[in-house]
């Protein structure tokens, strides 16, 4: 039945919406909103499009689909291999390898990695073996340029049509990328991807990176909250690095863990920010999910 | 270069390094001992003295200066001279110079190993302190001067770099250079790499003045019109940034200046959203720099603003696979200034140096 509703909404369209300012009437226009939902601790499963209530820039929208939990992730890993992770490099192989371990037999992985330039040292494959050998390659010296790597892995979002994880981990600040904040945000804001990040033990104790200047520009850990926020994702801290593996992992289990919701806006201007509200209805759950997205 | 730039910059800021104690030489023996030390240098370059200099702890060095000091100050007729005196052991003013390029170049040298001393930047500037009167070369001065700054801006040594560069400009006023390094300092004062806040629009305002000081001293100092247009450009002075670019356009030579115009030209249109004409300075950018990844990635973002979501993951592939060895990005060693002109310098002063 839901699959009719799109069309008759285009038939029963008002005349006198034609006067209004353009809306939403096309089907490219479908929105994807990655949610997580828990229950404070453990995800919720077995929820149906009926257990969401969604808003558009706060008008209800009639969710088109609700994908369950397990569809296919492209998920991409970007590594810092600046100078300041040096000591932090014997753990990412290990840590690479549990990540591809822990994502399903759909699910493909790449690698991206950045000093002052940035690598893309594998695309997306479904190999398992990829990502740890190349990881063997990384060096540990130079700047760190976050931001472009981040975009690039948003840039990259693109070439896949499945749901997309971008796992960052990075233990210094951004000391020489080109493209600013703000930019990285409004990408992401314009993404479906969902963005983790891992911070190093260490990097807390300085903003420093790899030439001992303090940095900040905004700070490391102000971007990634951003990032995360905005994208439904979320910001952890590695208490030692024994402890990268299991985060890598449970990462994956988190993102395998959502469900993918999809809607044709309706009743909203078509142009501009899009606010968007999930809630689950008739119990306490937290949600999490992207903040909305821009409209063109 | 920017291996050299990175070894350098975990420097942490110079301190003396410790010397054992020596025993009291005679003056005029200690001052042979150490000519013939940059006599060799002069003849042979940092490779034939590097072993001798292991003998000379800071000590010793700091011993001879300070003979050389204290005749400079009461006979300075006998130091002021292009010919070495043997009552003053045989130096003359051209060693004296010859001395601080010395040590600058053995840091250099130990940087590019990743080893760098940084007594060795400490002698050269008490060197090049002596430099000075009739039989110095202004122009040797000067460029040992920014050699000695370019390290400096490099290891964050920004206290001793402005003191520097302040009493560089009291004694050269009218050198353009100097005002690009006194640009280049508070631009990178007010950088994410060194500042506290997103930027301090003091220091870029300071950095703006430095640079119009440059230009009004050499209109066709292409680098600092391109400066300045960038400083302009953060301070959030779009039109004044982009007629700057405009200029700098006509007048860049440098590949590396006109890559940076070219970058910086496509910021300006990105800001003002437009879009398409961002997008062809960076292939312009591009075409200066086919290797240099920034332009590549700014492409890219530009394109993903302007919608092209195929267009931006191509060019986003083709950034990421780019060999970052392939090509050294000015934007990556933007902050530091002219230091990418360091071993060229170098190199320049010491065949001037050569017997």
């Amino acid at each position: 039945m839901t699959r009719w509703l799109p069309v008759l909404a285009l038939v029963m369209i008002p005349a006198g919406a034609q006067q209004q300012a353009p809306r939403f009437a096309t089907r490219t226009d479908l929105v994807r909103v990655d949610v997580l939902v828990t229950d404070g601790r453990r995800p919720i499963a077995g929820l149906g499009a009926h257990d969401f209530e969604l808003r558009d820039n706060g008008v209800l929208q009639r969710i088109d689909r609700v994908l369950p939990q397990q569809t296919p992730i492209d998920a991409w890993l970007v590594l810092d291999e600046s100078g300041s992770i040096k000591r932090d490099l014997g753990v990412l192989v290990p840590a690479a390898g549990a990540f591809v371990r822990a994502l399903g037999s759909s699910d493909r992985s790449g690698l991206i990695t950045f000093h002052h330039a940035v690598a893309l040292r594998s695309a997306l494959t479904g190999d398992r073996s990829v990502l740890p050998a190349q990881l063997r390659f990384a060096r540990a010296e130079g700047y760190t340029s976050l931001r472009d790597a981040l975009f690039i892995a948003l840039a990259l979002r693109h070439e896949s049509t499945e749901r997309s994880l971008i796992l960052a981990f990075t233990d210094g600040a951004d000391t020489i990328s080109w493209l600013r904040d703000e930019q990285v945000i409004r990408a992401a804001a314009d993404s479906d991807a969902v963005i983790y990040a891992i911070t190093g033990p260490e990097g807390a104790r300085g903003e420093s990176g790899a030439d001992g200047l303090p940095v900040s520009w905004r700070s490391r850990r102000e971007l990634l909250e951003s990032l995360t926020a905005q994208t439904g994702g979320r910001l952890l801290k590695a208490g030692s690095r024994s402890d990268l593996s299991a985060m890598f992992t449970s990462i994956v289990e988190e993102m395998k863990a959502r469900y993918l919701l999809t809607y044709y806006p309706d009743g909203v201007r078509r142009d501009g920010w899009h606010r968007i509200e999930v809630r689950v209805k008739g119990q306490r759950a937290q949600v999490r999910a992207r903040r909305g997205y821009f409209g063109s | 270069m920017l291996r050299t730039l990175l070894l350098l910059s975990v420097l942490a800021p110079g301190t003396v390094a410790a010397g054992g104690q020596s025993p009291m030489r005679d003056p005029i023996d200690l001052l042979i001992e150490y000519r013939n030390v940059v006599e060799r240098y002069r003849r042979g370059g940092v490779d034939g003295v590097e072993e001798d200099l292991k003998e000379w702890d800071v000590q010793r060095v700091n011993e001879a200066i300070s003979h050389l000091a204290v005749l400079q100050e009461k006979k300075p007729i006998l130091l002021d001279t292009r010919i070495g005196r043997a009552d003053v052991g045989g130096w003359s003013m051209p060693l004296i110079g010859a001395a601080a390029l010395l040590h600058a170049d053995v840091f250099l040298h130990g940087a590019k190993r990743g080893t760098p001393e940084s007594h060795h930047l400490y002698l050269a500037t008490r060197f090049l302190a002596l430099y000075r009167g009739s039989a110095a070369d202004a122009t040797f001065r000067v460029r040992t001067t920014l050699v000695i700054a370019w390290i400096r801006q490099i290891t964050g040594q920004f206290d001793e770099l402005r003191s520097e560069l302040l009493a560089a400009r009291t004694e050269f006023p009218a050198d353009p250079a100097i005002a690009l390094a006194e640009g280049c300092l508070e631009e990178t004062a007010a950088s994410p790499r060194a500042a506290r806040q997103p930027f301090i629009p003091e220091a870029l305002r300071r950095a703006a003045g430095h640079y119009q000081r440059a230009l009004s001293l050499d209109p066709r100092f292409a680098e600092a019109r391109v400066r300045l247009a960038f400083v302009l450009f953060r301070l959030g002075q779009v039109d004044d940034a982009s007629r700057e670019l405009e200029r700098a356009g006509e007048d860049a030579r440098q590949p590396r200046v006109v890559y940076l115009a070219r970058l910086f030209r496509g910021a300006v249109h990105e800001h003002a959203g437009r879009l398409d004409h961002a997008a062809a300075a960076y292939r312009e950018a591009r075409a200066v720099g086919p290797q240099c990844q920034v332009a590549a990635i700014a492409l890219s973002h530009a394109l993903y603003r302007a919608g092209d979501r195929t267009a931006a993951a191509a060019a986003g592939v083709e950034a990421s696979r780019m060999d970052s060895h392939g090509c050294e990005d000015p934007w990556w060693v933007y902050d530091y200034g002219q230091a990418w002109k360091l071993e060229e310098t170098i190199e320049a002063l010491h065949r001037e140096v050569r017997p």
